[in-house]
């Protein structure tokens, strides 16, 4: 009967998480185009500082959570070693959205551009080899937006 | 500064275009495969190590389980009937220099139980249901089966190795380990049900040696028949063949060998004196 739940849950895992992640990254790429023209550097500085109008912190944070496939398949990937692949994916969306959020942020400030782009990420609820760990992570994308004066 | 020139990332360099699919199925047969592997290793060491265990070490591993149990020894008018049936029994054994002990227990489960140390345990029900003294000394004999064919030890030891490899590979509590331990036990109880056969055809023949005839052989599987018989799908899980298959078995086997059925002895004597 366990074994039934831990099928289903594989199941159930591998086709809605398939289906929300693919969904995800058509939404992403058609944001990234939307955000196309508004740069984000990891220079601290601008050369000639005498032309900011206005600057300002503006960031971008995102939670997402594992499902049960990748999660399992983390676990077998925990025994033996090597890339966990499944985690990839998740990151890479994690990181995309973050950004996405910061620019949107950062749009609403009229910015030209975004200096010192940093990131941090960190798990929520992973206690290891706890039961009933959330297992989720968040992504936050921070950085300073800068307005150009007019000419 | 640098001239901004926004370009479209095409191939995402961050993410392995791998299928997770098959990802899962390697690694899921792979990792099943080695620790079935270390399973079959273990349990062919375990064959090896069960024939040679010297009688001293079982019966410390059995004093064990007469704590558990809290078994005593047979004192009740029914618990020395069964013990001198078995002890007759045990006169027609190949191997002469065994002892063994019977022990009743109160349990609603009619069953009975093989543990190291030559004890056997019968549970009350069971022998509340039996009829005739044929049909308990096949159940006895078939008990007396399993120990000298020393699946009592290999059962025990089977469990054991099979609890320590899902522990180390997966530690004590988690679902791969959950999913391993119902997968290696499945395949191990083809095992199992060919030990329960032998188990049944030995006693058939002890059957034979004490009576001269097989008479009553199958009246216990008839009788948990009704209970018991599983549909198709689950005869897979058990770890008992299915009654009826049993059954059908036995009377092959009395046909192949030409064993005679006859009157069988009436078991009021014991029955009085259970409680």
């Amino acid at each position: 009967m366990e074994l039934f739940w831990v099928l289903f849950f594989l199941g159930l895992g591998y086709f809605a998480g398939t289906a929300i992640e693919k969904k995800h990254y058509q939404n992403i790429l058609a944001r990234e185009k939307m955000y196309f023209k508004l740069p984000v550097i990891t220079s601290r500085k601008i050369e000639d500082e005498s032309r900011i109008q206005e600057s300002g912190l503006c960031y971008g944070s995102v939670v997402i959570s594992l499902d049960y496939f990748k999660r399992f398949l983390a676990a077998m990937r925990n025994i033996i070693g090597g890339r966990v692949k499944s985690y990839e994916s998740l990151l890479d969306r994690g990181r995309r959205e973050a950004i996405l959020r910061m620019k949107k942020a950062a749009a609403k400030l009229d910015a030209d551009v975004i200096l010192n782009l940093r990131f941090e990420t960190s798990g929520i609820g992973q206690v290891t080899r706890k039961k009933g760990s959330i297992g989720s992570f968040e992504v936050l994308a921070y950085g300073t937006a800068v307005k150009f004066k007019q000419q | 500064m640098v001239k901004f020139t926004p370009r479209e990332i095409k191939k995402n360099v961050n993410v392995s275009s791998a299928s997770p699919l098959r990802e899962f199925f390697v690694l899921l047969g792979g990792i099943f495969g080695v620790v079935v592997l270390v399973y079959i290793v273990l349990g062919i060491a375990l064959d090896v190590l069960v024939e040679r265990m010297p009688a001293r070490i079982e019966d410390a591993v059995g004093g064990f389980f007469i704590k558990t149990y809290r078994l005593e020894e047979p004192v009740t008018a029914a618990e020395i009937k069964t013990q001198e049936l078995l002890d007759e029994l045990g006169r027609y054994l190949p191997e002469k220099n065994l002892a063994f002990t019977v022990h009743i227990k109160e349990s609603p489960d009619a069953n009975a139980l093989a543990l190291p140390g030559g004890h056997i345990v019968i549970f009350s029900t069971l022998l509340d249901e039996v009829e005739s003294e044929n049909e308990l000394a096949m159940i006895l004999a078939h008990e007396l089966g399993h120990f000298i064919n020393r699946d009592h030890l290999r059962g025990l030891g089977r469990g054991l190795v099979l609890v320590v490899i899902s522990t180390v590979f997966f530690g004590a509590d988690s679902t791969v380990a959950n999913v391993a331990q119902r997968t290696l036990i499945t395949a191990d109880l083809k095992f199992s049900r060919k030990q329960e056969l032998a188990a049944d055809n030995f006693a058939l023949e002890l059957l034979q040696r004490k009576y001269g005839h097989v008479a009553g052989a199958c009246d216990f599987f008839e009788r948990i028949k009704a209970k018991r018989d599983l549909p198709a799908f689950a005869k897979f899980l058990s770890t008992h063949p299915n009654p009826s298959d049993r059954i059908i078995l036995l009377k092959e086997e009395i046909g192949r060998r030409g064993y005679l059925v006859k009157e069988k002895i009436p078991l009021e004597d014991i029955k009085l004196f259970l409680d």
